[in-house]
């Protein structure tokens, strides 16, 4: 249950890092000249907040909760209508 | 160049292609091949219908135009589907429990099954989205103009080529989405064949767009760094600093609710959705799919400026760059991936559209219609549904067609798109009050669509038409009637604002601030209520909660024909089927329970609609709903039931302490209990051995002959010894009980310790004289004070010398007495060189009557009592007494006591 909650808590939190990690102002910080590895500096960093958010999201989609069956009703109707 | 008609034909050919992949679907769907066309892969590839030919091409004209501002686009949705946990798995559970067939069912059904809403939130949606199509109307024909004629520079306005390619484009995908989506109504609304499909595309434009990313990065420049130096030298002014500012936060904004509200996007993520868990791995792989597609963006568009001809259209990079260095293979593979995205998205979108068009607007109206309803039996709905949905079909690229042709197709494909984005996302504060908000009400509901709607209609939809309008024009330009006040990119005098910030910000802020106010000031009706628990508490099971509040009577055969001519004789016949299965009785004794009324309605709601299906249903059904005020009461009484249960759980949480204090005083009672007991018999041992003796004495001397004086003497002083024994003991007793009991009055004075020894070994020298044993003191401080009683003091001291002295047999015997400070306490111990005292005693001396093994023996009086007292008066004194382990071989006992430091 303690699991439970940390990893939705988890869940909660990436989108809400996410918004405030490309929302000015933070995303101001970068926009700037210069280049890492040969890429603009902001470039790097939106790609770089991306890939970082899909990577997280990956990590999450295992960890959170089994989600409970869909009603039980429901996925009989849906068996019936396969068959 | 490519030949026109090769083009047209391979581009025929695809669709053919398409065609044939969907209608094969449809048919594995059924078996084995269905589970791999219900996996989460699909279902992934299928949501990248929001790829469409607006990323394909105008992202890169967009990049080429205003720099970062197109990454807006993607980064919205991935914050949407990384926080997939909160906000979308909600929106698909709802979607499916409650069989939902569109956005406009889903609003419709959360504020009580209101018509009213549904045909606005239809409205929304065609006129929302019909700039859309047109942008994809617009982006292939100017594909095919680039393939054919190779156009690549930017003209003003239309040719009459152009808007005959166009209609032909539109009539084409018009026949091409009948076919694929009408051909049968299905009870659930998925069409998993055209899913297929989507999917397909999905995977073509990917790799299509990565082809030439990768033509133009490592054919055309040398890697990554090369192409962004050469955009520094090339001076490319788009990607000068200062972009992230209010449009940046809007343009996200309104990308991260264009990914729930679009009606395509809302027709695959939630209506086309076959598993939950499919979202699971969609909340990464989907924005894994939009970071693939948005890699190559920037550098083809710095490629794209730097080497084609000046005045090129960016939007068309993709194509005009394989071309313009003849890679005509790559340049057809580009084409045909960018037919991809704008026919995936012009199919999904427009059968999302003509469901919401079929069952929002032309059922309803087809139900009211007298004579209509006693049809023919079976199929009558079902084709009605049907020719409805196909007339909407072309009614919805029709208006696709207008746009393009009024709008004279300007604008960039982006600032197309943006302007249905704004349009979608008025639908936003609804969706999320409906699954967030418990009491938002359908008045207000409709009071925030509408009045959003209107200010983006104004503000931003009316605008677009500035090009080719001369009145529109002046209008924008100089207010309506010349009232500045109201210029519709300058609403109340706002300016300097971008105008697509201005207007997300005049609409979504009167959207919500109605919604708000309105659902505050209004109260819901008896359905409202009930749907609006079923959609907030979505992820708590409340069985039977739609049918609690219905009290019904209905004739089986009623339904069963309400259902034939909605769902078809076959289908009908299995939902009543199933549920007689479920009762144990056959299907015409069915028992149209309350349950099973909800149940069909919801399945004729998964065809026609909720709000369309409570209408039929209602028809037949007779009691319908119960009064408002029943419901009330039956609240009422759940909420005092509710409290009831809880105060019960309080009481019986209360009983449960007491009891467990009740056992635990008992269990303390209990040893105490038995430690009397010990002690009394104790006591009772301790007595007897001199009260024995006394009285065998007395008995001798009862006798008068036989005896002289001299025994006569030695017998009286025995019973003197043993009485003045037994007065110790008992005297002892007393003081020890008394002591436990804190009766005695007692009160802590500053005493000095090193006084109390004093007397305490002058005391003690007497006895230890005879014996020869030494009292030695060792680091005695000139003074050392502690709150106490010093009388009680010295007899702790007497008492622990004493028994050194007493116990110890060694011919140099001595006792150590030796003073130490330990933080602010003082540890005096006293340490002997006698026996010492066995390891299975050392728990119980300080026990009453535990005289060790030798003192039991050694014929030394002693009540065993002392130690016991000596170890409550250290304890009055906040101070404690052990037996330690000294460094000699004897015993060692030592005294802590708290120093005291205030003023003497």
């Amino acid at each position: 249950m303690a699991n439970r909650r940390r990893s939705e808590g988890f869940g909660f939190f990436l989108p809400i890092l996410g918004v405030i990690l490309i929302m000015p102002p933070i995303v101001q910080l970068f926009d700037r000249g210069g280049s890492v590895f040969g890429l603009p500096i902001i470039f790097t960093y939106i790609f770089g907040v991306w890939l970082f958010l899909i990577v997280a999201a990956f990590i999450l989609s295992r960890w959170l909760p089994q989600q409970d069956e869909t009603p039980q009703r429901l996925e009989r109707f849906d068996r019936d209508q396969d068959r | 160049m490519i030949p026109t008609n090769l083009i047209i034909l391979i581009a025929l050919g695809y669709v053919v292609l398409l065609f044939a992949l969907a209608y094969f679907s449809e048919r594995w769907a059924k078996g084995e091949a269905g589970k791999f066309l219900r996996s989460p892969l699909i279902y992934t590839l299928a949501i990248s219908v929001y790829c469409t030919s607006w990323t394909f091409y105008g992202a890169v004209g967009s990049a080429a135009r205003t720099g970062y501002e197109i990454f807006t686009i993607y980064l919205g949705p991935t914050l949407v589907f990384v926080g997939w946990w909160f906000g979308l798995r909600k929106l698909v559970r709802v979607g499916r429990t409650q069989r939902i067939t569109s956005l406009a069912d889903l609003i419709s059904s959360r504020f009580g099954k209101s018509s009213r809403l549904a045909v606005l939130v239809t409205l929304i949606a065609v006129i929302g989205t019909t700039p859309y199509i047109a942008l994809q109307l617009k982006a292939i024909t100017t594909s095919l103009n680039v393939m054919t004629l190779g156009v690549n520079v930017d003209q003003p306005g239309l040719n009459v080529d152009d808007v005959r390619l166009a209609l032909g484009v539109a009539v084409a995908m018009a026949i091409f989405t009948i076919l694929f989506g009408t051909r049968n109504v299905d009870a659930k609304e998925q069409h998993h064949g055209v899913v297929a499909a989507i999917a397909f595309e999905a995977i073509i434009k990917l790799i299509a767009l990565l082809a030439v990313g990768i033509f133009v990065v490592y054919g055309l420049g040398d890697g990554f760094s090369e192409v962004f130096a050469r955009a520094d030298a090339a001076q490319i002014n788009a990607f000068e600093y200062g972009g992230f500012n209010s449009r940046w936060v809007a343009m996200i904004i309104l990308s991260a609710a264009a990914i729930i509200c679009l009606p395509r996007q809302f027709q695959i993520t939630v209506v086309e959705n076959s598993n939950e868990n499919h979202l699971r791995t969609a909340s990464w792989a989907f924005p894994l799919y939009l970071f693939a597609m948005s890699i190559f963006t920037l550098p083809i568009a710095i490629v794209g400026t730097a080497m084609l001809p000046p005045g090129s259209d960016p939007d068309m990079f993709v194509l005009t760059l394989p071309l313009n260095f003849g890679q005509e293979g790559l340049a057809l593979f580009a084409f045909i991936g960018g037919f991809s995205s704008a026919t995936s998205m012009i199919i999904i979108a427009s059968i999302a559209l003509s469901i919401m068009v079929s069952n929002h607007i032309v059922v309803p109206i087809a139900l009211r219609l007298p004579g209509r309803s006693d049809d023919d039996e079976g199929g009558g709905v079902t084709d009605l549904l049907l020719t409805s949905r196909r007339i909407s079909i072309c009614v919805i690229l029709g208006l696709g067609f207008l746009y393009f042709w009024l709008t004279n197709g300007s604008g960039a494909l982006a600032l197309i798109g943006l302007i249905s984005f704004a349009g979608v996302a008025q639908t936003l504060p609804a969706i999320v009050a409906a699954l967030f908000w418990r009491d938002a009400t359908a008045k207000g509901a409709g009071a925030g669509l509408f009045i959003g709607f209107v200010v983006w209609a104004y503000s931003m939809f009316l605008p677009s038409f500035e090009e080719s309008s001369i009145s529109v024009a002046q209008w924008v330009q100089n207010g309506p009637y010349g009232i500045e006040f109201l210029k519709p990119q300058a609403l109340f005098g706002l300016t300097g604002m971008d105008p697509l910030v201005h207007s997300v910000f005049w609409s979504l802020f009167a959207n919500t601030v109605a919604l708000v106010l309105v659902s505050l000031s209004t109260s819901q009706s008896v359905l409202e209520r009930i749907q609006s628990a079923l959609f907030v508490d979505a992820f708590r099971r409340m069985p039977g909660i739609e049918t609690r509040f219905m009290r019904t009577s209905a004739a089986t055969n009623d339904l069963f024909f309400v259902a034939q001519r909605v769902l078809g004789a076959e289908r009908a016949g299995a939902v009543f089927d199933s549920f007689a299965r479920e009762q144990g009785r056959s299907r015409t004794n069915l028992e149209p329970t309350p349950e099973f009324i909800a149940l069909l309605e919801k399945e004729l709601a998964g065809s026609i609609g909720a709000a369309s299906a409570h209408v039929m249903i209602s028809q037949v059904v007779s009691g319908d709903n119960i009064s408002l005020q029943e419901v009330m009461k039956i609240a009422d009484e759940t909420q005092q039931v509710i409290e009831y249960s809880q105060q019960l759980e309080q009481k019986s949480e209360e009983l449960r302490l007491t009891a467990e204090k009740l056992q635990d005083a008992n269990a303390k009672l209990r040893e105490l209990d038995q430690q009397k007991d010990e002690f009394l018999s104790q006591v009772s041992h301790e007595v007897r051995t001199p009260m024995t003796s006394i009285r065998s004495f007395s008995e001798i001397l009862l006798e008068p002959e036989e005896l002289d004086e001299q025994d006569r003497q030695r017998f009286l002083s025995t019973i003197h010894t043993e009485s003045l024994r037994l007065t110790q003991l008992l005297d002892e007793i007393l003081d020890l009980s008394a002591l436990e009991r804190g009766e005695k009055v007692w009160t802590n004075a500053p005493v000095d310790v090193v006084d109390a020894m004093d007397r305490a070994v002058s005391v003690c020298e007497s006895l230890a004289r005879p014996k020869n044993m030494q009292i030695r003191r060792h680091n005695v401080p000139a003074q050392a004070m502690v709150l106490g009683h010093a009388d009680r003091l010295a007899q702790v001291f007497i008492n622990l010398i004493t028994n050194a002295i007493k116990y110890n047999d060694e011919p140099h015997p001595y006792v150590e007495v030796r003073f130490s400070n330990h933080g602010k306490r003082l540890l005096i111990e006293f340490q002997d060189n006698g026996p010492g005292i066995a390891a299975k005693e050392r728990r119980r001396v300080f026990e009453k009557f535990a005289r060790g093994q030798r003192g039991a023996t050694s014929g030394q009086t002693g009540s065993g009592l002392g130690l016991a007292i000596s170890s409550q008066i250290i304890a009055r004194m906040k101070g404690k007494i052990e037996l330690v382990k000294g460094d000699g071989f004897g015993a060692c006992f030592r005294v802590s006591l708290p120093l005291y430091e205030g003023e003497v």
